[in-house]
């Protein structure tokens, strides 16, 4: 299966910016095709963002696929709701969550 | 609309009745910024009504001081062609403004209010509440440019430790058609009787005006997030209004709902989000 590489853009918070970033990134077929969507770069993760480029990528464009990649657990938690949502979630994973670290934690215990 | 210590709008003030708006803070001694808000939203109102405005500045120094650090005289010198006649305030007395009132017309005017936003909190400790106002700026004012059929204004401060402690206040506000001519002209899946049934419904999960399946996440998702923090959010739409917060009890809810009735309108819908950063 061919895979297609997609970075986020720093702000895209809102459906219809989403929207305008994806038909300018996106050929109109995206059938049998695995895209790997990279979150790093997205500064303010919202329900809105993953809703809509789920919708858009799967329900759409026919993605076979979703990796959403580089995102928070709250982040994560919002693309796995939305999937949820509109009954995709077979088709939408997550990889490289980032991973909040409990250093400032531990280091309350170890005092 | 008079107060003293509270905000109270006065019958002749109803931006859809009347054909002058008269705007009397001059013994309002209090403003918050849901105040604020609040009469943002009669003033973009009756300005895109070409209704007459007056208004009557604050004799208040604190509530004039207030309403001058937001930026008030330079909005309302773009929405209505007035001048209030606040006093100038200094460059260093305005740190408690993170983002002074500014007009959203389209989702691009979100991107530098949230730069504003994000650089200001920078020095607020706690993360999770950057996140939660980064957040709810880009849900909420999203709710504006795709329901309201309006402009939106919105604006942030911080409350410096108080005894109730830091927090920083978010507020988002339109003259627009309001939530329950929104679900009236949506996708007619839903048909509230009144502003206040359109609030119930507005801020539950999945629950949109468009009525497509998935969406209806942004306000619910606010809700969630600043309760989550034990902050509060405020919606108020038309003559309704609900307040929302980790430890409002169904007292508190049965007393809303009584007053609902009683709630002055507001044109359009007016959202105020209070997030603990302390």
């Amino acid at each position: 299966m061919t895979s297609l590489s997609l970075k986020a853009p720093e702000s895209v918070g809102t459906r219809d910016l989403v929207r305008m970033w994806l038909e300018a990134e996106l050929t109109s077929d995206l059938r049998d095709l695995t895209v790997e969507l990279d979150c790093s770069p997205l500064k303010t993760p919202t329900p809105s963002f993953f809703d809509e480029a789920l919708k858009i990528l799967i329900e759409e464009r026919g993605a076979q696929r979703v990796t959403v990649s580089h995102v928070s657990p709250r982040a994560q938690l919002f693309a796995l709701r939305s999937a949820a949502n509109r009954d995709i979630q077979g088709k939408v994973a997550i990889s490289d969550p980032i991973v909040v670290r409990r250093r400032a934690i531990w280091r309350l215990f170890a005092r | 609309m008079t107060g003293s210590g509270r905000l109270i709008f006065d019958r002749d003030v109803d931006p859809r009745s009347a054909r002058q708006l008269k705007l009397r803070l001059a013994n309002t001694d209090y403003f918050g910024l849901y105040e604020v808000a609040c009469i943002v939203s009669c003033l973009m109102g009756a300005a895109s009504d070409s209704h007459a405005i007056s208004i009557e500045a604050p004799r208040d120094a604190g509530a004039n001081n207030f309403l001058s650090r937001l930026g008030f005289d330079d909005f309302v010198r773009e929405v209505a062609g007035l001048d209030c006649m606040l006093p100038v305030i200094g460059h260093q007395d305005v740190s408690d403004v993170l983002v002074p009132l500014n007009v959203i017309h389209s989702s691009s005017d979100l991107q530098p209010i949230q730069d504003l936003l994000e650089t200001r909190l920078s020095g607020v400790k706690l993360a999770q509440a950057r996140v939660a106002l980064t957040e709810a700026l880009w849900e909420l004012g999203a709710n504006v440019t795709e329901h309201a059929k309006a402009s939106g204004v919105a604006a942030a401060v911080v409350q410096r430790a108080n005894r109730k402690g830091e927090h920083v206040d978010l507020a988002i506000c339109d003259a627009g058609i309001g939530l329950r001519e929104s679900f009236l002209r949506g996708s007619r899946r839903y048909h509230p009787a009144t502003d206040h049934e359109a609030i119930e419904l507005a801020i539950k999960y999945l629950v949109s005006s468009s009525g497509e399946q998935g969406r209806g996440q942004g306000l619910a998702t606010v809700i969630e997030e600043t309760t989550g923090l034990s902050g509060q959010v405020i919606v108020r739409s038309g003559s309704g209004r609900r307040t929302l917060s980790r430890d409002y009890s169904v007292k508190d809810a049965l007393k809303v709902a009584h007053m609902a009735a009683s709630v002055p309108r507001v044109r359009g819908t007016v959202v105020y989000v209070r997030v603990p950063c302390g």
